[in-house]
């Protein structure tokens, strides 16, 4: 079977999580765990191996990319949606 | 100032921990990594909280990572081998630890060796055996045809040992019987279904013909353990047919 393209998979809880996070703004590592952990009522609790691991993978797919500007690396999402399917209720990125 | 120096001392035991992702990624992330922890930190310190709880969580978190990041790019058959080889030393952990509060029971480092050795070659060949085909049956017979042989041959091994009789090496022609035929059936589904039915019946056979000479109280645990082997086999055999039947089973091409 081929592998499906990273952008066009299913997105992981993480990553939908991280997703999520940046939608509001960019931000970096700390205040990415911050608002997962704000926006999950405290249930979700990354680690940094968790945060970077779906960071690396998310910006090979071209979900996130770095923010310019500032002293602090900071990430923001390349610009897209969320999108449920109907069906079986996966959650994928649809670019803008 | 306690804190202080935990933290500090976290912090340079953390970067030495970013040294064992690869190379790429740690260029990448590393600075963050390394940020993101000192942050966690800060956060605790400021909430005059202890460090070690927070330190401990994140070096297991991260090391998982570390794991999952090195094997991104591992071939399938270098991620299998790994993933049997964490989980044999895992297992290996219950005679290791088990050793340390039963008497008498001394195994030399060699013999630690040759258990891990029989672990992960049994881990192995069922990895190997069960990826073929994606039938549950197909993978819980390969399970239990496996763990039943290897407990078969362990305690067998363990009692030739204790009670010097020879004659219980016959047991290993069971063994036997499951490698031929493994062998002769090319691992089809349909053909390991006889071949554990014929491991089974070999068993009973030998629990009937062998005279073991034991006491009564030893003979009726030798009739639950052969009853329980047989049970075994019989129930493996029956998830092969059962693969065999609902034609799941696919052999790579």
């Amino acid at each position: 079977m081929a592998k499906r393209n990273t952008a066009q998979a299913p997105l992981t809880p993480a990553v939908l999580h991280v997703l999520l996070a940046l939608s509001t703004g960019e931000r970096h590592g700390y205040g990415i765990m911050k608002q997962v952990e704000a926006d999950s009522q405290g249930k979700v609790k990354m680690g940094p191996g968790t945060l970077y691991g779906s960071i690396a993978r998310m910006t090979e797919a071209g979900l996130v990319r770095k923010a310019t500007g500032g002293p602090i690396r900071r990430w923001t999402t390349s610009g897209g949606s969320i999108t449920r399917s109907q069906s079986r209720g996966e959650r994928r990125w649809k670019r803008s | 100032m306690a804190t202080n120096i935990a933290g500090r001392r976290y912090r340079a035991w953390y970067a030495m921990l970013l040294r064992l992702y690869p190379r790429p990624f740690r260029e990448r992330f590393g600075e963050g990594m390394a940020q993101t922890f000192h942050d966690l930190c800060q956060e605790r310190k400021g909430a005059k909280r202890g460090l070690f709880g927070l330190a401990l969580w994140i070096f297991c978190e991260t090391l998982v990572g570390i794991v999952k990041e090195n094997t991104t790019h591992m071939p399938q058959l270098g991620k299998t081998m790994l993933r049997v080889a964490l989980g044999a030393l895992a297992v290996l952990m219950v005679p290791l630890v088990a050793s340390q509060f039963v008497e008498d029971w001394n195994w030399p480092v060699g013999a630690f060796v040759r258990v891990y050795v029989l672990f992960f070659g049994t881990g192995m060949v069922f990895a190997l055996v069960a990826r073929r085909t994606d039938a549950w049956s197909y993978k819980a017979g390969v399970g239990v045809a496996l763990v039943s042989g290897f407990a078969l041959g362990w305690s067998n091994m363990v009692h030739v040992a204790d009670s010097g009789n020879p004659a219980n090496l016959m047991y290993y022609s069971v063994l036997g019987v499951g490698a031929v035929g493994a062998c002769l059936a090319r691992l089809k589904a349909r053909g390991l279904a006889l071949t554990l039915f014929a491991m089974a019946a070999t068993l009973a056979l030998i629990a009937v013909a062998l005279p073991s000479g034991a006491p009564p109280y030893l003979a009726r645990n030798m009739a639950i353990g052969h009853g329980v082997y047989t049970a075994l086999f019989t129930a493996s055999g029956l998830l092969f047919r059962h693969a065999s039947l609902s034609g799941l089973t696919q052999t790579p091409e």
